[in-house]
């Protein structure tokens, strides 16, 4: 089922608030979460009920091999409980790559060997990259002590639990599971339904006005590019801008319908997008950027790379350079390699995994060649915090962005390499040349609205920040201020706005119900 | 546990009783609501340009629907016999070559619109009927039937259809009514926008006579339509082929499921949509022809004969059987070839002329009587 969906706003949404509310009271509390669990599988099986089985199969192994780890952290059996765990990771790992990538490497090898494997009739189950890294950190967690008593009833209604199942958030056990044990208190159920009503709102327009309205003019440039059409300088440029302004309203919107969604419950999660656009370097870029697989993968990949070839680096007495190369340079493309190929199974998602590595590089390269020069790391951290400030740096990591997303976007590889020979004018058909009635203008307008929007307006949390709208919210307070202020509180006035804002949400619906695009990852 | 974090404060800290708090959250609610329906209101009333309504489709299969109201609206020539229905009469009946056959029985001078649009549905073809009747003045009017009728409406009547004919139609068992409604304020704000300058969007609001296709428009061709699919109708297909292709069609039509009695309530938005065009016709004193031709060996009458039975005299049920044994007449399971569109135009001709004839007569008679 779709949050962009009128089943789900007027049928699914309201009907499970309200049975979930009433199970709240102190008679009916046993049942809560059975409820909130039975919710969620419903919500999973009516968009893809054939994958329900793979989501359960997959929910209650992880819930015992957490267990198991558990049981043998508990009696100190520290090599068999990291047998366990290597076991459960290897496990999610060939699942996930089984279903991912199968198809993807079958291709590779016939194409490289020349052998003639059949494709494998493979369809990939809905959320499985986010459910499948939410189980990996789970695991890691039980094993590193970090979750203390592991109650499966509450692992599998959180595992499960609708809201963040799809696309994200990817949220740690220990963030949601003790809000899920407390009861709801009634005094605010009716406040969380107003502020994530409001959140929710802002996703919905975000995704149904502003996404699909870019969507529509890049997935038209982007189709003709891949049928060899030129594409030339103006139309390039503006499809790459279309189609970075619509990543980022359409994923941030999930994030912010799913974190609207979970308020509602009364449950807060964690940020998910900052205002990534506003990014004055590339490495604040992917501090705001998908936050929450950032945080899994620095916490269960980078660190556990970097922190041994740091230590070797330094053992080894390498020197600054080849210490650099090691200890920052390796584990950041291996990462970034990683964080493109789990986006997708092709080579572009590959590829867009290694320029953002190199984007990354070079700046961490940068920064650390200006250190000694600029007393750099004062300088550096104002360019993170208030960059966008600085046109340059914004408009350069944007342009770094734009690339990347081009690539991400296109078809092909080749595709993509045909729109950068367009975007810098070495392309057939100079200009505004060769893609017929287009509708570029409208929807030069359009861009310039986006970013508009993206750069002066303050942020779905920004907005709600009086009510702390997601989990540790105080961390982000004071990041990316936005050059327009504006708070909702629980009033008339911003009632009115939401109202407004739902209803134009709902309107847009109603153009065609688009899936999000980080739905096919 | 959950923390309050930053500012949001216990609303007792606040001075806020909770009750307090609860009317508050409930005005909240209120304002919300309000907002909402205003907005929805609003861009509902919004006015439109009915010609660039009639545009919309332009990218698509459903494109000569701005054909349709240019015919209507802007080509002067009569339309004496009008042919509303799906992608079944589209390709079984020609318009010139129907004209041509009336003239050749001796029907001369009559003119005829084929206005049938692909896909089923009957709430578009009673739009269409009215549009129809707001500018010309039929004698007669074909009303397409197909074997059943679609339990549901026709994907592109939330687009074309009058505010008051998307609100009027039947409410129980119409799964569309509220997505329709919905779709009314996204039609009429995007119409809106698009009338303040309408070739920024890629629309006209002005008539064009050198774009448009003519008064008799042949329907019943080979196709290539806006969005690059394209309908092959001359093709020649193995019996193979168009038994399958049939069997599948006939796998997908709505069977009724709920009891006799119920089926009026079933499959209410055909049959209301269905009396709306009798009526419309009715009092314009039009008469009213079903015209139904089967699918590959199909069903020689429809499901639902006698509904439409009850609402035209008997001879007004014109069921076409010249194809329904020969899969040489079919591109597909259920639309006739361009081959046999002649030979079901010629049919039809030859029973209009005579019906046209046969109404002279009487009329001849009954002055003679007098």
């Amino acid at each position: 089922m779709l949050f962009n969906s009128l089943e789900f706003i007027f049928v699914f949404l309201p009907l499970s608030l309200i049975v979930y509310h009433v199970l709240s009271r102190p008679r009916l509390e046993v049942w809560r979460q059975p409820f909130l669990m039975l919710a969620s599988l419903g919500f999973y099986a009516v968009g893809s009920f054939k994958f329900t089985l793979i989501l359960a199969v997959s929910t209650a192994a992880n819930l015992g091999l957490a267990c198991l780890i558990q049981h043998f952290r508990d009696r100190n059996a520290r090599q068999t409980m990291n047998l366990v765990l290597a076991t459960g990771i290897a496990a999610n790992v060939l699942y996930l790559i089984y279903f991912k990538y199968t198809n993807f490497l079958i291709g590779n090898f016939d194409g490289i060997f020349g052998w003639r494997i059949p494709y494998a009739d493979i369809i990939l189950p809905l959320g499985i990259s986010f459910y499948t890294f939410q189980f990996i950190a789970s695991l890691v967690d039980v094993a590193r002590g970090e979750i203390k008593g592991l109650r499966p009833w509450y692992f599998l209604s959180f595992a499960l639990f609708f809201p963040h199942l799809l696309a994200g958030p990817i949220v740690h056990y220990q963030e949601l599971v003790p809000q899920m044990e407390l009861p709801p208190r009634r005094s605010r159920t009716l406040s969380n339904i107003a502020i994530g009503l409001a959140i929710f709102s802002i996703g919905l327009f975000k995704k149904t006005v502003l996404a699909d309205t870019m969507s529509i003019y890049a997935d038209r440039v982007f189709d003709n590019a891949a049928h060899g059409a030129a594409v030339g300088v103006v139309f390039g440029w503006l499809a790459a801008a279309s189609f970075t302004l619509q990543l980022y309203f359409d994923f941030s919107a999930y994030s912010d319908m799913a974190i609207g969604i979970a308020r509602m419950f009364g449950f807060r999660l964690p940020l998910n997008f900052h205002s990534p656009l506003r990014a004055g370097s590339i490495a604040d870029y992917w501090r705001r950027w998908h936050m929450t697989l950032q945080r899994f993968l620095v916490s269960y990949l980078f660190q556990p790379l970097a922190i041994p070839l740091s230590r070797w680096a330094v053992k080894h007495d390498l020197g600054r350079w080849p210490t650099f190369w090691v200890s920052v340079a390796l584990p950041t493309l291996v990462t970034f390699v990683i964080i493109g190929a789990w986006h997708g199974a092709g080579w572009t998602y590959v590829v867009f995994g290694v320029m953002h590595g190199i984007y990354l590089t070079v700046f961490e390269f940068w920064r650390l060649a200006t250190h000694r020069r600029t007393r750099g790391a004062r300088r550096a951290a104002a360019i993170d915090q208030t960059g966008y400030r600085h046109l340059w740096a914004n408009v350069l990591t944007l342009i770094a962005v734009l690339f990347a997303n081009v690539m991400f976007r296109a078809a092909d590889v080749p595709t993509a390499l045909a729109m950068f020979r367009s975007m810098l004018g070495f392309g057939a058909g100079h200009l505004a040349a060769a893609v017929p009635a287009l509708g570029a203008l409208p929807n030069a307008l359009a861009v310039l609205l986006g970013f508009a929007i993206v750069l002066s307006f303050p942020n779905t949390q920004q907005i709600l920040q009086r009510y702390s709208p997601v989990f540790e919210w105080e961390k982000w307070r004071s990041v990316a201020l936005p050059w327009i202020t504006w708070q909702w509180r629980l009033q008339s006035l911003p009632a009115l706005a939401t109202g407004v804002i739902f209803c134009f949400g709902v309107v847009f619906v109603m153009r065609g119900e688009a899936r999000f695009i980080y739905f096919k990852f | 546990m959950i923390r309050v974090e930053g500012r949001e404060r216990n609303p007792a800290a606040r001075g806020l009783s909770l009750r307090g708090l609860r009317t508050r959250v409930l005005a909240y609610f209120g304002c919300f609501v309000a907002a909402s329906v205003l907005v929805y209101a609003g861009c509902v009333a919004l006015p439109d340009n009915r010609y660039i309504r009639y545009q919309q489709l332009n990218d698509g299969q459903l494109y000569r629907s701005q054909w349709a109201y240019e015919r209507l609206h802007f080509d002067p020539t009569p339309i004496d016999i009008a042919i509303v229905g799906t992608s079944r009469s589209k390709f079984a009946i020609s318009a010139p070559l129907l004209e041509h056959a009336l003239d050749q029985d001796g029907a001369t001078g009559l003119h005829v619109a084929n206005l049938s649009h692909l896909e089923g549905g009957y709430d578009l073809m009673y739009a269409i009927t009215k549009e129809l009747f707001a500018t010309k003045h039929p004698k007669i009017l074909l009303v397409n039937v197909v074997e059943q009728a679609d339990r549901f409406g026709h994907p592109a009547f939330k687009d074309l259809a009058d505010r008051s004919d998307v609100y009027g139609n039947p409410l129980l068992i119409n799964r569309d009514y509220f997505a329709d409604a919905l779709f009314l304020a996204y039609r009429q704000l995007k119409l809106w926008l698009i009338g303040r300058a309408p070739e920024f969007f890629g629309y006209t609001a002005a008539f064009n006579p050198s774009t448009y296709a003519g008064s008799a428009l042949d329907t019943t061709g080979s196709e290539r339509f806006p969005d690059g699919t394209s309908i092959d109708t001359e093709s020649a297909h193995s019996e193979q082929e168009i038994e399958t292709l049939a069997r599948k069609y006939w796998a997908g039509v709505h069977r009724p499921v709920l009891p006799a009695a119920l089926r009026e309530r079933e499959f209410a938005v055909s049959r209301a949509s269905i009396r709306k065009i009798v009526a419309l016709a009715r009092r314009n004193d039009c008469t009213v022809y079903f015209y139904y031709v089967p699918m590959f060996r199909g069903p020689e009458q429809p499901l639902d004969y006698d509904f439409y039975k009850s609402l035209v005299d008997a001879d007004h049920m014109m069921l076409e059987e010249a194809t329904r044994e020969g899969y040489q007449y079919y591109w597909d399971g259920r639309h006739v070839n361009r081959a046999a569109a002649a030979l079901l135009t010629r049919r039809l001709g030859d029973r209009i002329a005579r019906l046209v004839s046969g109404e002279a007569q009487e009329r001849t008679g009954a002055q003679e009587t007098k």
